[in-house]
Parts: structure tokens; C-alpha cells; sequence
């Protein structure tokens, strides 16, 4: 009779542990489904950027093998790169362009390739503040964020090259624009002006945005009591139109 | 001895499953992510009134705040939105948004702002509500390293007798009467 009644407990025990244990199993494939689908995406990822390595390789040897027609043709690629190397002026001999072109071809074909179509990816400063993230990621990253980082960083390196050093990041988003984040430098974004029945004029800061390292005074800002060492540019007209920049002749301000 | 034993193990299993939930719900309904891994979004009340003279006269104001940061390790996107209503009115503000997402370098600090100010009457309070999200994902990596973390926050917020904080008949709203409003309070005078 005791034996039955422990008996019972027991394999209740084990129903109930059981029962426990396959749900935290569920839980456990429902808490990493997304990691789950965000490596599959990387992996993706990764296998385009190889797939686009190898065209850009055989694309290159092509190149070398073709005549002087590609040198003199007119004709714009299919997707310009962002690049800021000189090009072989149409003035140019066709015996000497042909070689140009061929040495050039056989220079880059060494030279690691973005796959994201914009060329190869520039030299980087030997003081520069970070990684690029080519670099920092080698086997990319999630979803579709490796060609904003990249566009972000060549970005930054221009910049960099051309003296800002007080350069701590960039975000870019919608509006097609990359935001270089200085050391303690906001970008702010003024609300819609009040004029209230005293005559005084309210216009409340609708956005604020920067480096973390202005995390601190954020309320100060939007408070209007922003710090003396803080500088605050115009959000709607600071930003840095990535194509445009990358394209134009070295000069001190973007 | 046993039963009690297997007691135990069952009202300690029903006090886990209860506390895992409780940890959930506290986070789904706060304001505020967890920023231990450097990384946090957050969600805000603001200031809810504005007071445009030295007596004490107020417009109505309902404020949310959104809020992402990522410090220096991270590079990333993030995307978020808030809304406020009131009578007819309504207010909307977005990091990011329908159209798609922010990407970022070198850790980030974005907030935004939805509000309304009702400046039909002084002295009223405007019924309304407000809503605010925002999600920031990170990733940190060398070459031989992979990282990467979530912060997601959002809250709900009601707007109803904003102006019962307001301090009644303190005098002028000045920097020498600091206690006359409400800290939260927004003073707008000499």
C-alpha cells in the first residue's frame, strides 16, 4: 500500500519534470528562432559575397583579355562604383590606353572587391578609429546591414583622410543621408514654433541624435540648457549625401 | 519524507514557471530595456505641461520620448515610433519607421519626440493617450569573434489631470522659487 502511494508520487514526479522539461524546450526553440533565421541569413549572405568575389575575378581576367574597344568605349558600366581612382582619358593614345587598362585590370584584380557593387574597397588609414567593417565582419552580417556599414564606412575614411579626427561613429537611414558622429557634437531637429500669448516664442527639440558619448546631456539639450563643450548642428541639413561626397574631388568640408 | 520531497519540487516548479512570467510581463509593460550589455531602449513620459506665465496659467501638453543607445563596441539598426492623442489631435514621431530601418556605426544615441500642445484654452486638461516603441539591435565582432544583442521597450501612457502636480497660487515661476511646479514640470517664464 505505501510502496503503491510512493509509486505514485514517483511517476507524478516524473510526469511533472517531464512536462517541465518540454516546456523549456519549446521555450528554448521559440527564444532562438530569430538567431536561428538571422544566421541562415548571414550565411546567405556570405555565399553571394563569395559567388560575387569569383564574378568580379573572372569579370577582371576578362578585362585583360579583351582589345582596346574597352578602353575607348563610352559606354558606362552597369553599376558604377564608388570609387575615386582617375580614368583613362579619351585623349589617350589607343596603344597606350590598352595598356593602361590592361595593367590596371591585372593591379585590381588583386585587390579586394566589394560585393556590393562599389568597387574596391579603399586603403585604410593606419590611425584610423576603427575596423572597417570588411574587416570586422569577414563573414558579414545579418540581414541587410553590411552594405550601410560599408557605405558608412568609406564615408568615414574619406573624412577621416581629409583631418576629422574627432569622428566616433555615423548612422544612415532613410532619407539616403550618412550622419558622421563627432565627439561631443549633436545633430537636433527643432518642433514646429509656439508662439504663447506672452509674446515668447517655445520651439521644442523634436529629435536629437549623435555618438553615445552625448547620452549624458540629452535632457540638458532638450531642456535648451545645452553644455558649453556640446556642439549642435542642424539635423535636416548636416547629413552627407554618400554618393555624391565619395564621388567629389578632395576638399576640407564635406 | 518523499511526498513531501515531491511537494517541494512541484510548488518550486509552479513559483519558477510564476516568477519567469512575472519577469516577462514587467518587461513588456516597462519603459525601459536592460542596458547591462550596453545596449538599451527606453521609453518616456515627458514634461505635461507648459506653463506660459507668471500665474500659473498652462497649456496642456502630452509628451512620449523614444530613446536607443548603443555604446562604442556596437554597429547595428534600430527603428522605433511614439504617438500621442488628444480630443481630434493626434501627434507622430519615428526613428526609422515603415520604410525601413537606421543603421549605425560605433554605438548610437537617437531620440524623438511625439507631442501636442493645446493652446484652444489655458487652464484645461485634455484627455488622451499615448504610445511608444523602438528596438535597437547590435552586433560587435573581431575576426574571430561574433556578437550580437536585442533591446526592445514600449509603454503605454494615459493623459487625464495633467495639471494636479502644478502647485496652486506659489507666485511667480521664477529660478528663485524653484518649488513653485512640479520638477516634471516645464516652466515657461522670466
Amino acid at each position: 500500500m505505501t510502496y503503491r502511494f510512493y509509486a505514485r508520487w514517483i511517476i507524478g514526479g516524473i510526469v511533472v519534470l517531464l512536462i517541465v522539461a518540454g516546456a523549456c524546450y519549446l521555450w528554448y526553440q521559440h527564444d532562438i528562432a530569430p538567431y536561428k533565421q538571422e544566421a541562415a541569413e548571414a550565411e546567405k549572405l556570405l555565399r553571394q559575397s563569395e559567388k560575387s568575389k569569383k564574378v568580379s575575378k573572372i569579370d577582371n581576367k576578362a578585362k585583360q583579355a579583351t582589345d582596346v574597344t574597352a578602353a575607348d568605349s563610352d559606354t558606362p558600366p552597369a553599376e558604377k562604383p564608388i570609387t575615386e581612382t582617375t580614368s583613362v582619358t579619351d585623349k589617350t593614345e589607343p596603344t597606350q590606353a590598352q595598356t593602361a587598362a590592361s595593367a590596371e585590370s591585372a593591379e585590381t584584380a588583386d585587390v579586394p572587391v566589394s560585393p556590393h557593387g562599389f568597387g574596391p574597397y579603399p586603403e585604410v588609414p593606419a590611425d584610423y578609429f576603427r575596423q572597417p567593417s570588411w574587416l570586422k565582419y569577414p563573414n558579414g552580417v545579418s540581414g541587410d546591414a553590411a552594405g550601410p556599414f560599408e557605405i558608412m564606412d568609406r564615408v568615414l575614411i574619406k573624412l577621416w583622410n581629409q583631418g576629422h579626427k574627432n569622428i566616433t561613429g555615423a548612422s544612415f537611414g532613410l532619407d539616403g543621408k550618412v550622419y558622421p558622429h563627432y565627439a561631443n557634437t549633436a545633430y537636433v531637429s527643432y518642433g514646429e514654433k509656439i508662439i504663447l500669448p506672452d509674446g515668447n516664442v517655445y520651439q521644442p527639440i523634436k529629435r536629437i541624435k549623435g555618438g553615445p558619448d552625448i547620452t549624458p546631456f540629452v535632457k540638458q539639450i532638450r531642456n535648451g540648457n545645452t553644455p558649453a563643450h556640446i556642439k549642435l548642428l542642424d539635423y535636416d541639413s548636416a547629413g552627407i549625401d554618400p554618393y555624391t561626397f565619395l564621388k567629389k574631388e578632395d576638399q576640407n568640408d564635406p | 519524507m518523499i511526498r513531501n520531497m515531491f511537494l517541494c519540487i512541484i510548488v518550486l516548479t509552479f513559483c519558477l514557471f510564476a516568477a519567469n512570467n512575472l519577469t516577462i510581463a514587467i518587461n513588456e509593460i516597462g519603459s525601459e530595456s536592460n542596458a547591462d550589455m550596453g545596449m538599451a531602449a527606453v521609453v518616456e513620459r515627458g514634461t505635461w505641461v507648459v506653463l506660459f506665465n507668471n500665474f500659473q496659467e498652462f497649456y496642456d501638453q502630452h509628451h512620449v520620448e523614444i530613446y536607443v543607445w548603443a555604446d562604442v563596441q556596437y554597429d547595428g539598426s534600430y527603428i522605433g515610433e511614439c504617438y500621442v492623442t488628444g480630443g481630434d489631435e493626434r501627434s507622430e514621431s519615428t526613428l526609422g519607421g515603415p520604410e525601413g530601418v537606421i543603421y549605425y556605426l560605433g554605438g548610437v544615441l537617437d531620440g524623438t519626440v511625439a507631442n501636442l500642445i493645446f493652446r484652444d484654452q489655458p487652464n484645461v486638461n485634455v484627455p488622451g493617450e499615448g504610445y511608444g516603441w523602438c528596438r535597437i539591435r547590435g552586433v560587435t565582432g573581431t575576426l574571430t569573434t561574433y556578437r550580437q544583442h536585442e533591446e526592445e521597450a514600449s509603454a503605454q501612457f494615459y493623459f487625464n489631470g495633467d495639471s494636479s502636480d502644478i502647485t496652486p497660487n506659489c507666485g511667480a515661476c521664477t529660478d528663485a522659487n524653484p518649488d513653485c511646479v512640479n520638477a516634471n514640470n516645464r516652466h515657461y517664464g522670466p
